[in-house]
């Protein structure tokens, strides 16, 4: 009988159950045809294809729109370039480079495209064919951002007098590369693999949406494009569809929802537990993108204080409670080399991420300190900041709490979470920054350690510049000062370590500028050894960098190689044949 | 028909007529002389025409110098001439001469008998006339005289001159007393005519025919009386003119006697020709003379005593005139006997002096003009010369001649004796000497030359040579010289015949230049010029030992070496190549081959890589010697490369051979690579990828710093079983940086 009282109530859960079911079955996201990226809701990914863009997708992003003359893809065997805008004729023995142009390729606002919900229709407009103008345009414009972009050191150091000849009655442009070396079809391609913006672009822009690659910008909504298919283009998959989210913490909860099926970067670059269901989900690892560093307020901290704080945030502490290494909540990791929690080589010594070449192949090699802090040096208690609005929301607060740990900062630290404002004042004695889409290779950008504007709402790099008497471009002062950098270093302002940031300035500046790999590696040595003197922060560690794939996608169309980006072979992944 | 015969007849007689007529005389024209012949034909004169023209032949005369003798009325109406031959008036024609141009009735011409026939040719007849002429052979001489006699005989008794002044005949004026000039030419003028006269008459004889003189012919005999006559007159009035000419000469230097001592000669002459003269004339001279040549012999001492030189005493006048005086005088006197006796002893030791002094002079004129080192045989000729020089010069008795021997030209020539005797000696020694020095450096006996050649300049134990100093002094610079190039030249021959020898030697190199070849033959150890002119000829064969040693030789080598560098790379190309290297180390050149070729085969010289991205051939050689087991290699590359880096890298590319490579894959193929000693690993930064057959066994070496401002030497040291050459490429260009 009591059983009997109760059947409304089991039938009305019953009803209750199935009608959630359904529910869950009938409004689950439909994402076949689609490749769905998260992205932080007021972190909109910014596109210009020769700057390092303020979040790590926006940098990944470049590859879905536009071309380069020649385009970085990769195949099982490994990396491989393709013809993008150009097609390579061949070198003559005075390295001069002949690159045919294609024909009857149209930057993507030759297209309109309208939606009526979920139903995209695509015409043409006018018509907008690339041409070399297209080309002179983007190499005047690398030009002009200087060593602010990447693409700026690959192309001084192929030719002296970047430019073409051309093009000719056959479309073929010429390029006079340097004579210091055999130019290999690899090489070439690779310096001619800057993408190409039509000239009709503006010189500065905070979006550069027109394009030729695969996909193309839908119409922005809410300052943010997704990426349709082009008629003419080669990509398989119709859509990309950039989903926004408060902070990072749901990604994985929604990539086992199925909201999204692409997760370019966990959480705590840790292997996920609620996404360990290979049937469902696979995984790909890349080398870090991602490290987080205490900058000290040399305002606020004397160069003594400043080393006794770097000794007293031991890395290693850290990290293991980053990690909860040895507890039941282990974030296990892997790397792209296979390795499983390694955490020992994402410990950072130096501006130079473990994972870069730098460190890597031991162009520098940082001190390793492991000495007790004389406490009484610092102040009473260490103000670490932090804002956790603004992307690894995850990440920021559990190094928060980490760093209040009286275990691992004896009671000296109190790191607290504020708002931008705070950090664009330098309220702060040292301030937790985790560099997004780092690059490991010979472009890591230390601009955007040391030039970068204290502000995570904007990507701003505070280069100045100017030509010396000899015709040489060189740094300005003002290109460090107060206002202007985490650290707070300022280059105009007398004190006793003016002359070492003033030498920090040119070193940074001719690591940056030169297109000399002996330059490099020597300014790299030596930023390190005058950061390590001037200890200017605490470098923690990285995190790594691993990607999540729904089975919705053929695993085997989706390549992914060191520090090749994520999405370049984008235009190649497919669904599964099932689906 | 018939008018074509009368034509050719017409023809032949126009051909048949010619422009000349002979006439023809009736009786013939006779040759024989005999007086004139009228000219008939058939007893009629000749008609000649006006205008017309003609000839006649007349035969030749029967003995040479005839003359043909026309008489004619009216020569002036007649053009004639009288010629050799004639051809009906064809040019040329000689015209002979006619002798009586001016006459209006007669022509003369001189015939012989060189021609058969001659030809008297009217060449043009004013008016008609008749031919009144009659002719005439005659001999030429008698045709002359005939003409000339009483002009001969008038002249002889116009200019006969008065003899008693000549003769001393009694009363008549004494010849002392005449007035010379006015009477010498009086008789001068009479002379010149006579002689004329006389040489008219003595060239008339030449016609004479040989026989004439025994014609007994009339003119004949008148003609040798004429010339008798003139013949004694001329030679009278010459002898009389004579004497005249004497005294009046004596009579003009009176008060010189020099003047009178100089016509000594004529009056020696005048006064010996007694036939010619007569007695009294002659006596009176005879005394005249002898009483002017007490003057003689004072005369001639004053001039020696002033006299200072020992050249040659030229008396003025000459003294054998003067003696030949005396003696048509009668006797020399005996201090004029003592004055000739000691002049010609003196000239002879004066002119002793002065040949010996010419060929002392010629003989070191031979020396002093001879600019290099003469022939072996000059010393022992010049010495011979010399010796027949010394046995030339007399002993100086003039100078203890008793009455002359003060005389300073007595003394000067005794003193220049004397030199001369020096002189010669001092040169023959010199000579001697100077022979067997030249044949000490003919045989290459450089000590023993130059020892002699030191005491001849020194002096020391040959004398002082001071008569001959300059001559000494030249051969001692000959010598000096000879030696000096004698030694230079054997050095240089020895050596140039010891690298000719050696240039292709591998073995023992340095060895090679510690040969005594590299020293000089002799070492010099004396020069005239002191110090500082030995050490310059030690010097000067010094540099070229070392320009042999330190380019010549080792340049030669190098390349003959090189060259047998080929496609074998074994052993013996590593012993060449350190062959080479061992000469590179004696080279002190400048030639860029040959450094680059010392600098290719060295393997501790690194290579130097100027430019990226060329592949630069380098020879890696072993630095151990085993020839038959392992043996360490090493190559060395300087990086020079350009760059505008600060510190500038490089990836360096070594293409290896196969068998240097193709067990890299097993064990490495290097044991150490090193940057500036610091060596490089393969790991961290570093990175050195294995030479396999898919690379085309070519190993790349990166980063490689490159000192911007000083030396970057890669070093790769390796092991190989083999004792060889490996030929390998290196290349070094810029690495790039990758955006991906």
């Amino acid at each position: 009988m009591k059983n009997k009282k109760l059947l409304p109530l089991w039938i009305a859960l019953a009803v209750v159950v199935v009608a959630g079911v359904l529910y869950f079955l009938l409004h689950r996201p439909d994402l076949s045809g689609r490749i769905v990226l998260p992205y932080i809701a007021h972190q909109k990914p910014s596109i210009d294809p020769h700057l390092p863009g303020p979040t790590a997708l926006s940098d990944k992003l470049d590859e879905v729109e536009f071309d380069g003359l020649f385009n970085l893809s990769a195949n099982p065997s490994g990396i491989v370039y393709q013809d993008g805008l150009g097609e390579l004729v061949g070198v003559d023995e005075n390295n001069v480079v002949t690159v045919r142009l294609v024909q009857n390729r149209r930057w993507s606002d030759t297209y309109k495209v309208t939606q009526k919900d979920d139903a995209y229709n695509v015409s043409k407009t006018s018509e907008h064919p690339f041409t070399a103008e297209d080309l002179r345009f983007t190499i005047r414009r690398i030009l002009a951002l200087g060593s602010l972009s990447p693409d700026y050191i690959l192309i001084t150091q192929a030719m002296e007098d970047p430019g073409f000849e051309g093009p000719d009655d056959q479309g073929s442009i010429r390029f006079h590369f340097r004579q210091n070396r055999i130019w290999k079809e690899a090489d070439i391609k690779e310096m001619l693999s800057f993408k190409i913006l039509p000239a009709n672009s503006p010189m500065n822009a905070l979006n550069y949406t027109v394009g030729t690659a695969p996909y193309m910008a839908l119409p922005p909504i809410e300052g943010v494009s997704n990426y349709i298919r082009r008629p003419d283009g080669k990509a398989v998959m119709p859509l990309v569809i950039l989903s926004p989210f408060i902070d990072n913490s749901t990604y994985t909860t929604e990539l086992r929802n199925g909201v999204i099926n692409v997760l370019l970067e966990t959480p705590f670059g840790a292997v996920s537990p609620v996404l360990g269901n290979r049937e469902k989900f696979f995984v790909k690892s890349n080398v870090s993108t991602t490290f987080f560093a205490i900058l000290f307020n040399t305002q606020k901290l004397s160069r003594d204080q400043r080393v006794e704080l770097r000794k007293l945030l031991s890395n290693k502490a850290i990290e293991d409670r980053f990690f909860k290494i040895g507890t039941a909540q282990q974030r296990h990791v892997v790397d792209y080399k296979g390795n499983q929690d390694n955490y020992q080589d994402y410990l950072n010594y130096s501006i130079f991420p473990s994972s870069s070449y730098y460190i890597e192949e031991k162009i520098v090699e940082p001190v390793r300190e492991s000495v007790t802090a004389n406490l009484s040096l610092l102040p009473d208690t260490v103000r670490i900041k932090a804002c956790l609005n603004f992307g690894s929301r995850e990440e920021y607060g559990d190094l928060v709490e980490i760093l209040n740990d009286p275990t691992v900062t004896q009671g000296r630290i109190k790191a607290i979470a504020v708002g931008n404002e705070d950090i664009q004042h330098g309220a702060y004695d040292a301030v937790l920054v985790a560099f997004n889409g780092y690059r490991s290779n010979f472009l890591f950008d230390m601009y955007d350690v040391f030039l970068r504007q204290p502000d995570f709402q904007i990507q701003k790099i505070n280069l100045e510049t100017a030509m010396d008497a000899k015709g040489m471009q060189n740094i300005l002062p003002t290109s460090l000062h107060s206002d202007g950098n985490f650290f707070r270093l300022d280059a105009s302002a007398e004190g006793p370590e003016k002359a070492d940031i003033d030498l920090l300035l040119q070193y940074v500046y001719g690591f940056m500028s030169t297109r000399q790999i002996g330059d490099k590696q020597e300014y790299a040595r030596r930023v390190d050894q005058l950061e390590h003197s001037l200890c200017l922060g605490s470098w923690l560690f990285s995190v790594p960098s691993l990607a999540y794939f729904s089975t919705q996608f053929d695993s085997s169309s989706i390549d992914l190689y060191g520090v090749a980006s994520q999405l370049s072979t984008i235009k190649k992944w497919q669904e599964q044949p099932d689906r | 028909m018939r008018s074509s015969i009368l034509s050719v007849l017409v023809l032949f007689t126009l051909a048949g007529c010619a422009t000349f007529k002979e006439l023809e005389p009736k009786p013939e024209l006779s040759p024989r002389e005999q007086g004139f012949i009228e000219l008939k034909i058939k007893d009629e004169v000749f008609a000649l025409g006006q205008g017309k023209k003609y000839f006649m032949k007349f035969p030749r005369p029967e003995q040479a110098n005839f003359v043909l003798v026309l008489h004619f009325s009216d020569k002036h109406n007649l053009r004639t001439y009288l010629t050799r031959a004639f051809d009906d008036g064809r040019e040329p024609v000689t015209r002979m001469i006619d002798e009586t141009a001016g006459n209006d009735s007669a022509s003369v011409y001189f015939i012989d008998t060189s021609a058969a026939v001659y030809f008297w040719v009217i060449d043009d007849v004013g008016q008609d006339t008749g031919l009144r002429m009659s002719y005439r052979y005659a001999p030429r001489w008698r045709y002359t005289f005939e003409n000339k006699y009483a002009e001969f005989k008038q002249a002889l008794d116009e200019n006969v001159v008065d003899r008693a002044i000549f003769t001393a005949a009694p009363g008549a004026k004494p010849i002392e007393g005449v007035d010379f000039a006015k009477e010498i030419g009086f008789v001068t003028a009479r002379t010149q005519v006579l002689a004329g006269v006389s040489s008219e008459l003595k060239g008339l004889g030449s016609l004479f025919p040989s026989d004439i003189a025994a014609k007994k012919d009339t003119a004949y005999l008148k003609y040798k009386v004429l010339r008798l006559a003139v013949e004694d007159e001329v030679q009278f009035q010459e002898s009389y003119a004579t004497a005249l000419g004497i005294f009046q000469t004596e009579r003009s230097t009176w008060g010189n006697t020099r003047a009178f001592l100089a016509d000594a000669g004529q009056f020696a002459d005048f006064a010996a020709q007694r036939d010619r003269y007569p007695a009294p004339l002659l006596e009176k001279a005879r005394k005249l003379f002898k009483s002017r040549l007490a003057d003689a012999v004072p005369t001639y001492e004053k001039q020696l005593a002033a006299k200072h030189d020992a050249r040659p005493f030229v008396p003025s006048p000459a003294l054998e005139p003067v003696e030949r005086l005396f003696k048509a005088l009668g006797a020399v006197p005996a201090d004029f006997t003592a004055l000739r006796s000691f002049v010609t002893r003196y000239n002879v030791e004066a002119e002793a002096i002065s040949t010996a002094k010419e060929r002392l002079a010629e003989v070191t004129g031979r020396i002093d003009q001879s600019t290099k080192s003469p022939e072996l045989t000059f010393y022992a000729g010049i010495g011979t010369a010399v010796r027949d020089i010394k046995a030339g010069i007399p002993e100086p008795l003039a100078s203890s001649d008793a009455r002359y021997k003060t005389l300073e030209c007595a003394g000067l020539v005794a003193l220049e004796i004397g030199k001369l005797n020096e002189q010669t000696s001092d040169l023959e020694l010199l000579m001697t000497t100077g022979d067997l020095v030249a044949r000490d450096i003919a045989a290459h006996a450089w000590a023993s030359a130059e020892t002699r050649t030191r005491a001849l300049s020194t002096g020391e134990g040959t004398g002082s040579f001071a008569s001959v100093a300059r001559q000494r002094a030249k051969l001692v610079s000959w010598f000096e010289e000879d030696i000096f190039s004698g030694v230079q030249t054997a050095t240089h021959e020895r050596l140039d015949a010891f690298v000719k020898l050696n240039e292709e030697a591998i073995e023992n190199v340095p060895a090679l230049y510690a040969d005594s070849a590299f020293r000089p033959a002799y070492l010099l150890t004396f020069s005239s010029g002191g110090a500082s002119d030995l050490a310059r000829k030690r010097s000067q064969i010094d540099n070229y030992i070392a320009t042999v040693r330190n380019y010549q030789f080792p340049e030669a080598a190098i390349r003959a070496i090189d060259k047998g560098i080929g496609r074998d790379m074994g052993a013996q190309a590593v012993d060449r190549a350190r062959a080479i290297v061992a000469h590179g180390k004696m080279y002190k050149g400048s030639d860029k081959q040959i450094l680059s070729m010392v600098s290719e085969y060295d393997p501790l010289v690194p290579k130097s890589l100027l430019r990226p991205r060329e592949y630069r051939r380098v020879f890696a050689l072993p630095v151990t010697s085993n020839r038959h087991g392992s043996n360490d290699y090493v190559f060395r590359i300087r990086l020079q490369l350009p760059s505008d880096a600060q510190f500038p890298v490089f990836d360096v590319n070594v293409k290896l051979s196969k068998d240097m490579a193709e067990n890299a894959g097993r064990e490495s193929w290097y044991d150490e690579i090193t940057v500036n000693k610091n060596p490089i690993k393969n790991e961290g930064r570093f990175r050195i990828t294995s030479p396999t057959a898919a690379n085309d066994y070519e190993a790349q070496i990166t980063p490689v710093q490159m000192e911007k401002s000083g030396d970057t030497i890669l070093e790769v040291h390796f092991k190989r079983p083999a004792y060889r050459m490996y030929e390998i490429s290196v290349m070094a260009q810029v690495p790039i940086m990758k955006k991906n």
